[in-house]
């Protein structure tokens, strides 16, 4: 059988953790656009994502699934349209360490109004807590949204698979609500 | 859109930087205008008219996008990383060349008029582009 090809989408502010999550998931080495990063005041990070990041992986005998991450700095929001077409979905990567993150979240969510509105998108937490997922959850819950909310270590395939398939579950189960 | 300026580029290399660009576009006809960015999408300097209706910064940001996507495409096929990479348009080519010295990672973009063909405009672009890398070398 031929399998289904679907493109899946990492948005997120820079350091979330796109680029190590699509390495981490794709079973052949994943192509990046990293660059020298020029303002370390922003962000203290040595390389920065400028275009995207490429992987694929094998979901099983019936699904490839394509992955790309946007570039995560907001001046890259007119590139962001781009890497993002085609995709069926997308799993938001913030990082709770970072100060403001969950006002980057909401920036993310605002960015990506078609995939938020149409259930497409999976939020995953980078180095947070059981609380603070459960103020993500309240913070969606004011914005009328209900996403499934998941904390994801990018370094761990276990809980990328795990979340990648919580995100492809729900478009089904929305896919076939809306048919 | 986020103005932060770039810390790595001082206001000395900045108005160094502008100086040779705006020698390289009268040196050169054909040329509309020059942008160079860093390589991670921040404008530095550039000849973009005020009338016209151009945003510096994202256009910056843009540039920064191709270069990185040339450089992992020559890279997958092999050809190790780019220098530059042109787009065709109907109304005029677009180049960008990368400039790289022991400090600072450079995108300098150049838009040209419909009259203006690639050989010439590489060869400009080339030029300008030299004379860039020199002031790289010179200043912080």
């Amino acid at each position: 059988m031929t399998p289904v090809h679907n493109k899946i989408l990492f948005i997120g502010p820079m350091g979330a953790g796109k680029t190590t999550a699509i390495q981490t998931l794709s079973d052949d080495m994943a192509a990046n656009t990293e660059v020298r990063n020029s303002n370390r005041d922003m962000y203290d990070k040595a390389t920065t994502t400028v275009a995207m990041d490429y992987g694929a992986i094998q979901l099983d005998d019936e699904q490839l699934v394509h992955l790309y991450g946007i570039p995560g700095q907001k001046h890259f929001e007119a590139v962001w349209p781009v890497i993002a077409k085609g995709a069926i979905g997308a799993i938001l990567l913030v990082n709770a360490s970072q100060p403001d993150w969950q006002n980057d979240m909401l920036y993310f969510l605002n960015a990506f109004p078609q995939l938020v509105t149409s259930g497409s998108l999976v939020v995953a937490i980078n180095r947070g807590s059981d609380q603070q997922q459960l103020q993500i959850l309240e913070l969606l819950s004011q914005q009328n949204l209900c996403l499934p909310v998941l904390l994801t270590d990018p370094r761990d395939r276990g809980q990328l698979v795990m979340t990648l398939e919580i995100l492809i579950a729900n478009l089904e189960i929305e896919t076939l609500i809306h048919e | 859109m986020n103005n932060v300026a770039t810390p790595l580029i001082s206001n000395t290399l900045r108005a160094a930087c502008l100086e040779r660009i705006k020698e390289a576009q009268s040196g050169s006809g054909g040329i509309e205008f020059l942008l160079l960015a860093t390589s991670d999408g921040y404008s530095i300097c550039h000849t973009i008219p005020a009338s016209q209706d151009i945003q510096p910064s994202r256009l910056a940001a843009m540039a920064a996008s191709f270069s990185g996507i040339s450089d992992g495409l020559a890279a997958n096929a092999n050809k190790q990383s780019a220098n530059g990479s042109i787009i065709e348009t109907g109304h005029g080519l677009l180049v960008c060349r990368q400039i790289k010295s022991s400090r600072h990672e450079l995108v300098l973009l150049a838009a040209y008029d419909k009259s203006t063909n690639h050989g010439l405009a590489l060869w400009s672009l080339n030029n300008a582009a030299k004379q860039i890398a020199n002031v790289l070398e010179h200043y912080n």
